[in-house]
């Protein structure tokens, strides 16, 4: 909201707005909350020492941490709309990109975080609405176009500004070629739902350190990729991806922010693999998840030449 | 931006109190000090006397002898990799990755 440069007194007299004192002094005056400083703060201010916190993995988490900083969310959909809302909280700058408009279906059954108020807009500026809304100090910048039309030089440019960048689109062609572009640029994270939504993954890239994403999938190209359109899925299924995936996302950013190690999850493995039902191989008795190494294949055009 | 001292300070007509002046009043350097700086100078004038009326000196250069070396061709031999034996072994099937939606 835009603030008015003349306020009305109660004496009908204008008056120019000017700073408020206060705000600004306490604002200069906040206590540091850094992390590694040796301590945490709870919510009422009292400062506990880090023993008490022993494997809190959560330990020094402080969304000022991350006010203003980028991250960019390819795909405005049902995975790309959840992780928005899961990252508005830590007040990011997303970039949003998705040419494509609200409709009808996406609002049903919690699909999407779109409403049904939203249906015919474009689904960036739908979630603009939606995120900034709910949660004040997240901002997102609408990217209303084609992935595929955006050319590599801005993506790039949009890329090195990102701390971290999150695929959650299903074209094939696209996804190879971002995940391409960024591997050597910034951490990618490609989030994606199988069928019917009994599962889903989430691969991470990081540049140099991990195999690419093509490596990740053992795929040799876009053509081994399948899109599924119009998937029935459970929408409580999509966002308990979506959840781990922005975790994930948070940790990358907290580490490249603070230069602290990720304590939470092994960062050797870099497939995330969730499974919403029992799966045969990897959780038999119910739901669970799997973190699983990749490994560079020899003679990749991407892992090799960097 | 202008260069009136007047108008920098803010001030649209000449200052009404007069300024005040100051006498600087200098102290006489000490005998010390002047001869300490005396004999810096003579020994600085000696110094470079010296350097005026040394001789010139030849310096002998000697030519650099180039000796070729022999260049042959090295033979590597094809590194065959292999995966490695305690790599761990992946349950999830890559090609379940493949077919998604977002």
């Amino acid at each position: 909201m835009k603030h008015k440069k003349w306020i009305k007194m109660p004496n009908g007299k204008l008056v120019r707005r000017r700073p408020d004192r206060l705000s600004l002094f306490l604002a200069e005056n906040e206590p540091l909350l850094s992390m590694g400083t040796g301590s945490v703060y709870s919510l009422d201010g009292i400062e506990q020492t880090q023993n008490q916190h022993q494997g809190d993995h959560t330990r020094g988490y402080d969304n000022r941490n991350f006010a203003g900083c980028e991250v960019t969310i390819m795909g405005a959909g049902s995975v790309g709309s959840h992780l928005a809302r899961a990252l508005g909280a830590a007040g990011l700058l997303m970039n949003s990109i998705d040419y494509k408009k609200v409709q009808l279906k996406h609002t049903l059954g919690n699909r999407t975080i779109y409403d049904s108020t939203l249906v015919g807009q474009k689904k960036v500026f739908a979630l603009k609405k939606k995120v900034e809304h709910d949660f004040p100090g997240a901002k997102v910048d609408p990217y209303p176009y084609n992935v595929g039309e955006i050319p590599n030089v801005e993506l790039k440019s949009m890329f090195a500004r990102s701390l971290v960048v999150v695929l959650a689109i299903d074209d094939p062609v696209q996804i190879v070629r971002i995940s391409d572009l960024a591997y050597p640029i910034v951490e990618l994270i490609q989030v994606a739902m199988h069928a019917g939504g009994l599962s889903g993954h989430i691969a991470v890239c990081v540049p140099f350190a991990a195999p690419c994403l093509r490596c990740t999938l053992n795929i040799s190209g876009s053509q081994d990729i399948r899109r599924l359109d119009s998937e029935p899925a459970n929408s409580l299924d999509i966002v308990t991806v979506v959840q781990q995936a922005a975790r994930i996302a948070i940790d990358i950013m907290c580490s490249k922010i603070t230069g602290q190690h990720i304590t939470r999850w092994d960062t050797s493995k870099n497939l995330i693999y969730i499974a919403n039902t029992k799966h045969e191989k990897i959780s038999p008795d119910g739901p669970g998840i799997r973190f699983e190494s990749s490994q560079k294949r020899p003679g990749c055009p991407i892992c090799n030449s960097h | 931006m202008s260069g009136n001292s007047l108008v920098l300070a803010g001030q649209k007509s000449r200052f009404s109190t007069p300024a005040i002046g100051q006498t600087v009043v200098r102290m006489p350097p000490s005998p010390m000090v002047l001869q300490t700086l005396m004999q810096t100078l003579a020994n600085l004038n000696a110094k470079v006397d010296a350097l005026a009326t040394r001789p010139v000196q030849v310096v002998e250069v000697r030519p650099v002898e180039v000796s070729p070396v022999e260049v042959r061709h090295v033979e590597v031999k094809q590194v065959e990799v292999k995966p490695k034996e305690n790599a761990p072994q992946q349950k999830v099937d890559r090609k379940s990755l493949w077919d998604i939606f977002d």
